[in-house]
Formats: C-alpha cells, sequence, structure tokens
C-alpha cells in the first residue's frame, strides 16, 4: 500500500473533516433565536443581551463566526460551555472516552458473536437453525436501541429480580467488576442490536461467496468442506464485513446517545442530549463534531485495513 | 406488476410482510373507528391496568386505553416516516442520478459533500436539525428527510453509475440525445428497482427514529399518542405496568419489521439474481 | 456394461429440472462413452444441455431434479452411487474439471501456488515442502514461466492465457482418468487459446489422460478431438470420428452446423451461410420422433414417430453413428437452395466515398486532481495511433484484432463517444473533434454494439426503442410513426407483433436485429458493427450476417464490421483492416486473405483461426508473451515485442512504412518487399 495512498485518504478525511464542521456550525446557525437568548432566557433587557452578543462575537458574519471556531478547535481550543462557560473541550473527551469503552464493548462481543452466527446461518440456509438466527436478526434490526433498553430495564432490573442496575456509573478503573455490572445492561443492548445487523450481513455475504464460481470450482476438486469454507468462502467474505462493520459504527453512535440517555451513563452521547435540552450550542458543535469525525476515522481504518487486505485495489 | 406481487408472496419475507403490512394499511385507514375509546380521554378509575376485557391492552399512567392510543398513533408514526422517506428519496434519487450521470469534477465534489454528510449519524444529524426548528412531528419528519437524503442519493448514484456504462445509454449518446432525455428515460427507470428497495428498507428506519426523537422529547409532545412518546412517558411508572411499556414497543417493532421484510423480498423479487 | 478400457461410460442418461413452468428435459438419453486415452469432443449450441453433462457427471448438477435415470460410470465406478465424502475423494483426483471462466474459478485472495497446494496436499499424503516442489513442476509443465514467481501471484496479477493454464495444472495436479472442458478457451483471445489448445495436446499426449472436451465451437473441437458428439436439444445426434464428421458429416443438423460456420476455405464462401429457420422444440415432455423434425429440410411423416436414438456401445468406438433414420437419402439432396454471392472489391474510380478517417488517434486516461496538484502529465494511454482508411458506398470493411488493439475505442470514436484527434471525412464532410459532429453526422452513420442485452434498454418497449431515432432524424410522428416502426420490423424480418414487447421477451439474435432496425432507422450510409455476432449461435450469427448482406445490397449501406473472429471475414468484407496496438499493420481485400504475403502478425493470426477441416495442415505461429501496454508515444513498429521475423533494432526505433504489394494490398512493415513475397501459406490442403 503505498504512502500515496495514505497521504490521498488522509488529505479526503480532512477535507470530510471540515465539510462535517462546516454542516455541524451551519445547522446550529439556522436558529431564529441566538446564543445570547438561550443564556440569558426570553426575558433579558436588550442591554444586556448586547453585551452578551459583544463577549461572545455573535454580531460578526457568519463566516467569521465560523472561521473564529475552527481556528481555536485546530488550536485545542473548542469554545466555553453555554452554561456553565467552562471549556468544553476537556469534558467532551472525557465523556467520549468512557463512550469508547461502552462501544468497545459492544464490538467486541458483536464480532465474536455475529460472525459465527451469520456464518453458521449462511451454511444451513433455509433449515432450522437458519429461520432461528434469521428470526432473531429481523426482530434485531427492528427494535429501536430505546424500546429494547426500556425492555430490558423492565424484565432484568425490576425491584423483584434485580439483575443489573438500571443506571449509575462505576469507572472501571476503580472497581472492575462492579463496573461491568453497571455496564452490562448498555453493552446488551447495543450488542444485541448490532449483532442482528452485522449477522445478517455476514449471512447474505456468506451466501453469495458459497454460490461463487471460484467456490464451486474448489468442491470440484473434492477439497474439504472445512478448506472450502475457511480457505475460500470465509476469506472472501470477511473483507466487505470489514467495511460493514465500520458503517455500522454510524448505528452504534446514534445507539449510543440512546442507550446512555436511557442508562444514565456519562458519556459523550449523554452529554449529546444535556446541550440539546438546555440549548448548550457550544456544547452541541463540540460533541457533534467529535463524534463524527470519529465516525470518519473508524471508516477510514476500515478502508486501509480493506485496502491492505484486497490486493486487487489499485491505489492510484 | 400483478406478477411482482405474486412473486413477492411467495416468499416467506414477502407473504409475511404482506399480511403484516395489510394489518398496518387497515389500521392506519380504520383505526379510530375501530378505537374502542377516545385516546386522550382519561379514565381514573382504571390507571395502569393490565390486559383485561374492557381495556385489551390495558391502560396507562392517567387511565387512557393504550389499545386506543395505538390505534391512533399508528396514522402520524407511519405517514410520517413515509412522507420522510419520501422527501429523501425524490431529492436524493435526483442529486444522485445527475451526479452519477455528469461525472467528473462535479461528482467528485458532491460526493466529497454527501459523504461528509453520511460522517454524522443519522440521530445526531436529526436531533441538530430539531435542536433548530423547533421540537414538533412535523419538524422531526422533515428532520429525518433530510437526514436520509444523503444515503438515498448515495445508493442512487452508485445505481446509475453502473447502468452509465451499458451500451443503451452509449446508443442513447450516439443518437445525440439530450442529457435530460438520457437521465430521465434511459437511466432512472434502470435504477428504479433499486431505489424502491433501499427506500423500502429506509421507511424502516424512519419509523425507529421518528419513534426515536419522541423519545428524547424532541419529536410529537404530548398528548399527541405517538408511539416513542408513548414509551418515554411510561418510564416513570415501568416497573408498576410493563405493559406501558410493552404494546407501544412492540407496535413500533412491528412496523419497522413490516418494512424490512417488504424490503427483503422485494430486493429478490425485482434483482433476480438470487435462486 | 462396462470395460477396462473405458474411462468414462455415461449410459441412456436422462435428467430434467423442475421450474416453475414445469418439467424441463435438458438430457435425454445420453450414451457416451470415452475410452482411455481418448478425447472425445462435444459441440452443442446454446440451449443443448452441453454444459450439463460436465455437472451431470461430476454429480454437481444444481437446481431442483424432477427425474434423473440412467449410469454415469467412471471407469467401473458408479458416480451417482457414491456418498457426498466418497465423491469428494474422486474429484480433483480421478476426474477433474476446467471452467469456461478461469478467471472466475480462481480464488482472488489465494496465490496461485497455495492453489495447485491444495490440490495435491488434499488427495495425496504430503507434507507441505513436498505439495510446494511438486507444485513448481507443474506450473512450470503447463509452459508458465519462472514457476517460483509464479507460486507467490495472485490471479488478478495474470492475464486471462496465464490463469487457464493454472486451472490446467490444478487439473493434471492428481494424474486423473479423466478432465472434463467446459468451453476453456471461449473466453481467450485466439491466438491465447491456440496457446492453450496445444498446451493441452502435448500434456494428453504424455500423460494419456483421457479428456471429455465440450464447446459451441466446431473449429476449436476439431484440432483437439478423436472423436466429436454433436448434441441437439439435449440428445446427441451423430458420433464420429473427428475426420469422419467433418469430411462426411451424415445428421442433417451436423451439415447444417457446418455450412453456416464461416469457412475461409471453402470453395463455397461465394455462398452464403447457411441459417435454419426455426427454433429447439419444447422440453417439457419426452420427445416423440426425432429431436430436429420441426427444423430438418429433409423431414418426413416417419421422422416423427418412435423413439430415434443412437447408441455408443463399447466395442464400436470407431464406428460412425447418427441418429438419423434416413440420413443415407439425404446426403444427396442439397440441405437448401443456396443464393450465390460475389463479393469483389469495388473499384476506386467508381464507388463514391462515404468515410474516409486520416490519421485518427484516441488517447484515454484521467487527468487526477493529485496529478494536477503536483504537476505530474496524465497517463494516457494511446488506444488509437494515427489510424487512415477509407469506406466507399456498398462496401464492407472488416476490422479485425485480438483485444486490446484498439478496435473499439476507433469504433466510439467515429460516433463521438471518445474524444478523438486527426480528421473524420463523411460524405465529403470534414469534423476534426467531437464537437464538431452534428445531428447529420449522426443520422449517415450509425452504430450497432456488441451485446443487445445491454444496448436495448431493458425497459423500453420495442416500439419505443425503434421510435427515437425515427423521431430524432426523420422528424416522424403521430400515426406516421406506427407505419414506420412496422416498416422497420419488416425489414428485419420480425413479426409486427414484436413492437409492443420488451426485449427480455425477446431471443439474442431478435434482439439483435432489433438493434439493426434501430440502425436502419436513420437511414444511414454507413453503418458501424461492433462485434456484433460474437456470442450469437453459428446459425443465428449466418441469420444476422445474411440480413446485413440483403440490406447492404438493397441499399448500398457501407459497413466497417470489426471483429475477432478471421473466418467470418471473408464472407462478409470485401477489404479487411489488421489491428494491432492502436495501429492499422494491413490492408487487404477480404477473399483472397489465406493468400500470402502477410504482415507477421496476420500470419500469427491465421494460424490461430479454427480450422474446421482436420486433415489440412495448418503451418504454426506461437506468439509468446501478452499485448504490452501503450502508455505514451512509441516509435516503431507495434508488434516488434511479440514479431517472430523481426528484422533487429529498426523495429524499435523507425515506424514502419506501408508498402503497396499490390492493388488494394498495403502491409506496414519493414521486411523488405521481396522477403514479403515469399513468405509461404499458412494453410496447406
Amino acid at each position: 500500500m503505498s504512502l500515496q495512498y495514505i497521504g490521498k485518504r488522509l488529505f479526503y478525511l480532512v477535507v470530510t473533516a471540515f465539510v462535517v464542521s462546516m454542516i455541524v456550525f451551519g445547522i446550529t446557525q439556522i436558529l431564529p433565536a441566538n446564543a445570547a437568548v438561550m443564556m440569558l432566557g426570553e426575558y433579558a433587557t436588550p442591554d444586556a443581551l448586547a453585551a452578551v452578543e459583544e463577549r461572545l462575537g455573535l454580531n460578526r458574519p457568519v463566516a467569521v463566526q465560523y472561521l473564529d471556531w475552527v481556528w481555536g478547535i485546530l488550536q485545542g481550543d473548542m469554545g466555553n460551555s453555554l452554561r456553565t462557560d467552562l471549556p468544553v473541550g476537556p469534558v467532551v473527551f472525557e465523556a467520549l472516552g468512557r463512550s469508547l469503552i461502552l462501544a468497545g464493548f459492544a464490538l467486541l462481543s458483536v464480532i465474536v458473536i455475529a460472525i459465527p452466527l451469520g456464518v453458521f446461518a449462511a451454511l444451513n440456509r433455509g433449515k432450522k437453525g437458519d429461520l432461528f438466527a434469521s428470526f432473531f436478526s429481523y426482530v434485531g434490526i427492528s427494535m429501536p436501541e430505546f424500546v429494547l433498553a426500556t425492555l430490558l430495564l423492565v424484565v432484568l432490573s425490576r425491584p423483584e429480580i434485580g439483575l443489573f442496575p438500571a443506571s449509575g456509573y462505576v469507572p472501571l478503573s476503580e472497581d472492575f467488576f462492579k463496573g461491568l455490572w453497571h455496564i452490562a445492561l448498555p453493552v446488551i443492548t447495543l450488542a444485541i442490536i448490532l449483532t442482528a445487523h452485522v449477522m445478517r450481513m455476514v449471512r447474505s455475504e456468506m451466501i453469495d461467496t458459497l454460490q461463487s464460481e471460484f467456490v464451486i470450482a474448489a468442491k470440484m476438486r473434492g477439497l474439504s468442506k472445512y478448506t472450502v469454507l475457511v480457505h475460500h468462502a470465509l476469506r472472501n467474505s470477511l473483507l466487505p464485513t470489514i467495511t460493514v462493520l465500520a458503517l455500522d459504527v454510524g448505528y452504534l453512535i446514534g445507539g449510543i446517545i440512546v442507550v446512555e440517555e436511557i442508562f444514565a451513563f456519562p458519556g459523550v452521547g449523554r452529554l449529546l442530549i444535556v446541550a440539546v435540552q438546555e440549548r448548550d450550542l457550544t456544547m452541541l458543535q463540540a460533541g457533534a463534531l467529535v463524534m463524527s469525525v470519529t465516525y470518519s476515522l473508524v471508516n477510514l481504518f476500515a478502508d486501509m485495513a480493506y485496502a491492505y487486505l484486497d490486493r486487487r485495489i489499485q491505489y492510484d | 406488476m400483478i406478477d411482482i406481487l405474486k412473486r413477492l408472496v411467495k416468499q416467506p419475507q414477502g407473504l409475511i410482510g404482506a399480511i403484516l403490512f395489510s394489518i398496518l394499511a387497515i389500521a392506519i385507514i380504520f383505526g379510530p373507528m375501530i378505537a374502542p375509546y377516545d385516546p386522550e380521554t382519561f379514565h381514573f378509575g382504571s390507571r395502569l391496568n393490565s390486559p383485561s376485557l374492557d381495556f385489551w391492552m390495558g391502560t396507562d399512567q392517567f387511565g387512557r386505553d393504550i389499545f386506543s392510543r395505538l390505534l391512533w398513533g399508528a396514522r402520524s408514526t407511519i405517514t410520517l416516516s413515509l412522507l420522510a422517506t419520501l422527501m429523501a428519496t425524490v431529492i436524493g434519487c435526483t442529486i444522485g442520478v445527475i451526479s452519477g450521470y455528469i461525472g467528473g469534477r462535479f461528482d467528485e465534489i458532491v460526493m466529497r459533500f454527501i459523504d461528509a454528510a453520511m460522517a454524522i449519524p443519522n440521530l445526531l444529524f436529526s436531533l441538530m436539525v430539531v435542536t433548530v426548528l423547533g421540537s414538533n412531528a412535523t419538524n422531526a419528519m422533515i428532520a429525518i428527510g433530510i437526514a436520509f437524503t444523503p444515503g438515498m442519493a448515495r445508493v442512487a448514484r452508485s445505481v446509475t453509475l453502473s447502468v452509465r456504462t451499458l451500451d443503451f445509454v452509449a446508443a442513447a449518446d450516439a443518437r445525440g440525445e439530450s442529457g435530460l432525455w438520457i437521465t430521465a428515460r434511459e437511466i432512472t427507470p434502470n435504477i428504479l428497482a433499486s431505489v424502491i428497495v433501499e427506500g423500502t428498507i429506509r421507511v424502516a428506519f424512519a419509523i425507529m427514529l421518528l419513534a426515536t426523537l419522541s423519545f428524547l422529547g424532541l419529536g410529537a409532545q404530548p398528548p399527541a399518542p405517538e408511539w416513542g412518546l408513548m414509551v418515554s412517558e411510561a418510564r416513570e411508572f415501568m416497573f408498576k405496568s410493563g405493559w406501558t411499556i410493552f404494546w407501544p414497543g412492540i407496535a413500533i417493532a412491528t412496523v419497522a419489521l413490516t418494512f424490512n421484510l417488504l424490503g427483503d423480498a422485494l430486493r429478490d423479487v425485482l434483482n433476480p439474481k438470487t435462486h | 456394461m462396462t470395460q477396462a478400457n473405458q474411462s468414462l461410460l455415461i449410459d441412456n442418461f436422462t435428467l430434467s429440472y423442475k421450474t416453475e413452468s414445469g418439467e424441463f428435459r435438458v438430457l435425454e438419453n445420453i450414451d457416451l462413452g470415452i475410452a482411455r486415452g481418448e478425447v472425445v469432443g462435444l459441440v452443442g449450441e446454446s440451449g443443448s444441455g452441453k454444459s450439463t453433462i460436465a455437472t451431470a457427471i461430476m454429480q454437481a448438477v444444481q437446481g431442483k431434479i424432477a427425474t434423473k435415470s440412467g449410469e454415469i460410470l467412471l471407469g467401473d465406478t458408479d458416480l451417482s452411487g457414491l456418498t457426498s465424502d466418497q465423491l469428494n475423494a474422486i474429484r480433483g483426483n480421478r476426474i477433474s474439471m476446467v471452467f469456461q471462466d478461469a478467471g472466475a474459478s480462481l480464488n482472488p485472495t489465494l496465490a496461485l501456488g497455495e492453489h495447485v497446494i491444495q490440490v495435491l496436499r488434499r488427495h495425496h499424503s504430503m507434507n507441505r515442502v513436498e505439495a510446494k516442489n511438486e507444485s513448481i513442476r507443474l506450473i512450470e509443465m503447463v509452459g508458465l514461466a519462472d514457476p517460483e514467481l509464479m507460486m507467490t501471484k495472485y490471479p488478478h496479477e495474470v492475464s486471462g492465457g496465464e490463469k487457464q493454464r493454472l486451472v490446467i495444472a490444478m487439473a493434471f495436479a492428481c494424474d486423473p482418468n479423466l478432465i472434463l472442458f467446459d468451453e476453456p478457451t471461449s473466453a481467450l483471445d485466439a491466438t491465447t487459446a491456440k496457446n492453450i489448445l496445444d498446451l493441452f495436446r502435448e500434456l494428453q499426449r504424455k500423460t494419456g489422460v483421457a479428456a471429455l472436451f465440450i464447446s459451441h465451437d466446431l473449429g476449436t473441437v476439431a484440432e483437439i478431438a478423436h472423436r466429436v458428439a454433436v448434441i441437439y436439444a439435449g440428445h446427441i445426434v451423430e458420433i464420429a470420428k473427428t475426420a469422419d464428421l467433418f469430411h462426411q458429416p451424415r445428421h442433417p443438423y451436423t451439415r447444417s452446423l457446418l455450412a453456416s460456420l464461416p469457412n475461409p476455405m471453402s470453395q463455397d464462401n461465394a455462398h452464403n451461410l447457411l441459417s435454419l429457420a426455426g427454433s429447439l422444440p419444447p422440453r417439457d415432455a419426452p420427445l416423440l420422433g426425432c429431436v430436429f423434425a420441426e427444423r430438418c429440410p429433409f423431414v418426413e411423416s416417419k421422422c416423427r414417430e418412435g423413439s430415434i436414438v443412437i447408441h455408443d456401445d463399447e466395442g464400436e468406438i470407431e464406428s460412425h453413428r447418427t441418429a438419423c433414420i434416413k440420413w443415407n437419402e439425404a446426403l444427396a439432396l442439397p440441405l437448401t437452395e443456396t443464393v450465390a454471392v460475389t463479393k469483389t472489391v469495388p473499384s476506386e474510380g467508381d464507388q463514391q466515398q462515404i468515410l474516409e478517417v486520416v490519421n485518427l488517434s484516441v488517447r484515454i486516461g484521467k487527468h487526477t486532481f493529485i496529478d494536477r496538484l503536483f504537476g505530474k502529465p496524465p497517463k494516457m494511454i494511446h488506444a488509437v495511433s494515427n489510424v487512415s482508411f477509407s469506406i466507399h458506398s456498398g462496401e464492407t470493411l472488416g476490422l479485425v484484432g485480438e483485444s486490446g488493439c484498439g478496435k473499439s475505442s476507433l469504433a466510439r470514436a467515429l460516433t463521438a463517444l471518445r474524444d478523438f484527434e486527426g480528421e473524420i471525412k463523411l460524405e465529403g464532410q470534414s469534423f476534426k473533434s467531437p464537437a464538431d459532429i452534428n445531428k447529420l453526422y449522426r443520422s449517415k452513420l450509425q452504430i450497432i454494439f456488441q451485446n443487445p442485452d445491454f444496448s436495448l434498454n431493458p425497459r423500453q418497449k420495442i416500439s419505443t426503442i425503434l421510435s427515437r431515432p425515427l423521431k430524432l432524424y426523420e422528424n416522424i410522428s403521430g400515426a406516421d410513426l406506427q407505419g414506420a416502426i412496422d416498416n422497420l420490423l419488416e425489414q428485419v424480418n420480425l413479426p409486427v407483433e414484436y413492437k409492443n414487447r420488451y426485449p427480455h421477451q425477446l431471443s439474442g439474435g431478435e434482439k439483435q436485429r432489433i438493434a439493426i432496425a434501430r440502425a436502419l432507422a436513420a437511414k444511414p450510409s454507413i453503418i458501424i458493427c461492433d462485434e456484433i455476432t460474437a456470442g450469437l449461435d453459428a446459425s443465428v450469427q449466418a441469420s444476422i450476417v445474411n440480413l446485413l448482406d440483403v440490406i447492404q445490397r438493397e441499399r448500398g449501406i457501407a459497413y466497417l464490421f470489426i471483429t475477432h473472429d478471421l473466418n467470418l471475414l471473408s464472407h462478409i468484407a470485401n477489404r479487411v483492416a489488421v489491428m494491432y496496438l492502436g495501429q492499422i499493420v494491413e490492408l487487404r481485400k477480404a477473399h483472397d486473405i489465406n493468400t500470402p504475403p502477410y504482415h507477421p502478425y496476420t500470419e500469427a493470426l491465421l494460424s490461430s483461426a479454427p480450422i474446421l477441416d482436420p486433415d489440412v495442415e495448418v503451418r504454426r505461429i506461437r506468439l509468446e508473451g501478452a499485448i504490452p501496454s501503450r502508455i505514451g508515444d512509441f516509435k516503431g513498429c507495434p508488434f516488434e515485442s511479440r514479431c517472430p521475423r523481426r528484422q533487429g533494432d529498426i523495429c524499435s526505433s523507425d515506424d514502419p512504412t506501408g508498402k503497396e504489394l499490390s492493388t488494394e494490398h498495403k502491409i506496414w512493415c519493414h521486411i523488405d518487399q521481396d522477403s514479403l513475397m515469399r513468405m509461404p501459406p499458412i494453410w496447406k490442403i
């Protein structure tokens, strides 16, 4: 994989990040009321409003405000919260760290469960095992996170059963097992839905691959079922799975927002919801930007992993 | 057309999807007439009841009949989701086909924008739009429509690119047909199949997203019988009566399931590659 | 019914599928035997079931089977009685298979060497080192250069011919009794295909393996088979030794098949190619009588009664058998009335020049943004370099070359689908760039593409498809339009009702006729035919060629007929241009294309063309290597890197000049005139 290819992809990432920032900034600018009104409330005096606007630089042209914001970010300053007036950067990144743990566990369980499940379903296409798995996957992709989360809460966290706590956060570094116990339900919720998505994709890819000519040719050479499955079918199905997993991180981020809200998990998703409810624009912008750039980075890594593994891609 | 439907129901997914869809259609069209109670009427004596003969699905914290609320809510949920998806499909396809056909620098620039827009996860995107526009069901629909547009554009563009290389497009080019003719009459009819399949599945996502936004308080506002809102309102009482959460949740999942099944079945029917 | 010296015996094998519309009998009472060390060819057109025989032998038939009867014996093992494990032990080991598309049958993520090692270790108990060494030996055996390096390459890094060689290496790896070939050379260029056939012939002689060689191409089969079986609509209609089949075909189907194939050596190329009327019989029930009855020119009532099959019993391998009850009488009768057609070159003076191409070049490349950013020049491929030729009214100029020679790019440049440099003169008017090309030009110069599945919009009715050029060029609309559409359909011998159909409801040949009708709608002076008969059955190809001929004689339309099939040209073209790597290397009359002198590339092409007559000796020119890529400007002769007659450094440093060897015969080569004239002919009868 040439340096040129990596450079090109990084360049595109930067461009994408800029456009994302423009979109994020742009959306929050189409507001009927501006940030000053949000801070001070509807009954603020015009003078007080003007003072705040002056301080925040809200009377400058939009483009200037945007460039100012971007310039600040490049220097590490994402602005101050409209509510607490403290820098949002550190808050966002700390919350991001916690969300990443959630995401990490969810992704891990997906890889361990969803891929074998998808392969199994493809191999047993049409038979009971496949029907079972397919049923599960259909339900899994049709259920929004909040429905599943609340159902799980109702069933597992009710005082009578109390298998898992309904909320609360304990850092893993403090107490590993207690921490696990607390993040169990959020992770389970995310994992179930993500597994349903990924399993479907893997199954579909495998079915296609199993019907492709080189697999048939391999069978015609009398190769063992194991060889055909692993060295021929799986090898070729896993590549597209990487891409799919990367795209599914998008679902994951949406799911994280909801799940953190329901379980009161102090991640960046929850931060975002609070920012929305409190009209804290700066926090909202920062959170949205960070989440989107993280997603883009994940996709970049996936693309590069794909390109590295699939030798057919021409990099020029 | 008829024989597409016939082939659709031969598939198990198509059959179940079609059945569910018919039930949905009945609920939407006749819902308010079938509903035994008015969705906003409180029945103070029967709050948080389990399902019974009087209240088939039980009641919520205000004593409102859940079943009636579901039937009334079906209209807005499904209609808004369909509208959002339609909006995204029409706008997205236009962008995608034009960009895919023109190609070159224009296409590259458009793709950069689409990629960037897709870097923002759907929920996040609609969340931000709703924050800006104000929290109500219509704005939620608009937000979802905008959020889905880049995805549809990308699908439309991708199919356009593969159709564009086919000789009948070259033949039209060689005849000197205008770009408008080629995109509208030569290319578009050939991408419709993929677009319809993708669109149908998108409806499922729209339903889930709409419910999620309402759940977060960013969509329909009380006392609307919107399903996501019903779950959110019931959270406080979920340990006292799980039914208040269960029924709306199942309803959302069922409707989404319907469109997922239909979408998959349509994919197999309209693109005969899989036997 | 087996014998020790039989490799394969198919005994009264019948197979039918269950489909949505009922039963489909794909194979009927197949009797076929292959002796040890024998190569049997199986020839049939599309829908004949020939490929199904291969999958049936391997016990790998896909789809729902309705009925299956009869036996398939490999040696003395009944294949249908085996369990899946037993079958797997045999596949790749005692019997192996070579598919048509080598690229599709190789695992894109597995190195070539791994493919071979896997097969070896599966069937022989070898450790990795032993398997690796044996693989290297096998790779060398199939003529691949640098075997150690080849082991590490991936499928996409090697050419089609090299991939097929590797597949053959795997086929031979475990020393099988029988190899099944399913159209192994159909996807390859003529020169590459010839090399593969030579390779197989050599290996077959060395190892004495038996083989079943399935193909739609009689010429290919003639080169390689000891005996040939002809299959029609699921029935084998004739089996004979190769020479016997070609010199004395008995079954009317075989005879008409041979008559529809272009044969540059036959004295009859002054006649039309034979095209059979009718279509395949319905296959939903066992047939009464002869399968070919509906289309046979000699049919009589007794042909439709009883069961008419042939048998291929052991011990009578030498015999010539046919499933026709009156073949003897039929031999005396002619197949059909042939129409004498003479293809002469219109002399310079009296015919009007329709198209003149002067120094046309087509360069393909992308000037990417990144390149522009760094100031790098764009990487352009010179698809067509300084090509000049002219076509007169009523004349057909054949353009022949292999893949990568630029013929398609040339066609597209002429229709303004590609950017070009140079000059195009159409009926006297000059056009120097695609922007110049106007509606008048487009109406006079029409193009028909290769694959009608893709050149007709599947979502448009035939009437819509035909109405566009009528509206655009002839300004016909309203009531006149329907009449004009009907007229077009009649001109191409299609029923008027077809106009309400969609393309997928028509057969391949019918679709191509629609494409022709569409071209005719504009009332053109010249039509470019870009490989329009590639992929069509011989009989269908013949009917298309005949149609074009009729149209040309009635309207004086000129054709630029692009093809890779050299044999076809002697039937269809007045003159021929041979193209290699973007340049024309020879321009000559078509009817004596096999008479020397030739350009060295033409010589190689001629020697790779499949010859129907097994008695003809062909001087074999083997081309090594592959077509080089054409990036940037070249000096010298395009063919010099592979030319067997390379003269020396002059071939790479100087552009060859055109030598007029006689009227209408020009060769671009450095070889001096005298040496050229002394070239021996390719064929010796």
